[in-house]
């Protein structure tokens, strides 16, 4: 038997809370805080 | 059909599975294919019911079953991502379930554990805060939030004032909070794949509207 996805709802829920705390991804801070 | 009106040979069958889970299992194929076939204990009947004896026989010893995902705090890090759950954790190993954990702003663990409360609940207000707990090693928490089925989805943040170090590089002087987490299905749901032994099956669940191919994780 194979587990049906649920269509990435854990990482879209994950990122979504990330992006409202605005908190950046561990090794991603050079990119994330002077890219934009 | 009732039980009591099973064949012998359907009532002797059901009694070789050995346990009480697999004789219910099986003896709910053999009515639902009663349903959906003659209404008499036929040799139709046991057709069918042997078209559901693949499908009853891996119910009955499936993986899935009274399977509960564990959550919490271990040796001072959260879990990983069980194989078989749609789960994503900053401790997998597996590419398709790894996430990279962040970096918290605030100043303290219990200042995050706070913001990270206010996001969660503010973006899902059916999140219920199961837990949240100062540790030693920092702050965790638990919430149950609606996921794609009826049983809620497990989702737990360790917030560590551990910051990163090690890189050289002078952002990480500010100090930092590495904040893990993990979200995990309370369900799993599974695909049969048997042919038409998956129809039979579909049909069993069809009529069986307590239960569905679903496979609840907790009781």
């Amino acid at each position: 038997m194979t587990p049906v996805t649920d269509g990435g709802l854990q990482k879209k829920r994950l990122d979504s809370i990330r992006e409202r705390l605005a908190w950046n991804l561990v090794g991603c801070e050079l990119v994330e805080c002077y890219s934009q | 059909m009732q039980s009591s009106q099973q064949s012998p040979r359907v009532r002797s069958w059901c009694r070789a599975i050995g346990g009480a889970r697999g004789r219910a299992l099986v003896g709910r194929g053999a009515i639902c294919c009663s349903q959906a076939g003659p209404t008499t204990p036929s040799r139709r009947v046991l057709f069918a019911a042997a078209l559901c004896w693949p499908v009853a026989a891996a119910r009955a010893s499936s993986p899935f079953n009274d399977v509960v995902p564990e959550v919490g705090v271990v040796s001072g890090h959260l879990r990983s991502c069980p194989s078989t759950f749609n789960c994503v954790s900053t401790a997998a190993r597996s590419s398709d379930q790894y996430a990279g954990p962040w970096l918290a702003t605030e100043k303290t663990p219990a200042a995050a554990a706070a913001s990270a409360t206010v996001a969660v609940t503010s973006l899902f207000p059916l999140a219920e805060l199961v837990s949240s707990e100062p540790l030693a090693s920092g702050h965790y928490l638990r919430f149950h939030v609606p996921g794609k089925y009826e049983v809620p989805d497990e989702l737990e943040f360790l917030i560590r004032p551990t910051g990163v170090s090690g890189r050289n590089w002078e952002g990480d002087e500010q100090g930092g909070l590495l904040t893990t987490f993990r979200s995990v299905a309370g369900t799993v749901k599974c695909a049969v794949q048997r042919g038409v032994c998956c129809f039979a099956h579909l049909r069993c669940v069809q009529a069986d509207a307590s239960r569905s191919l679903q496979m609840s994780t907790r009781s």
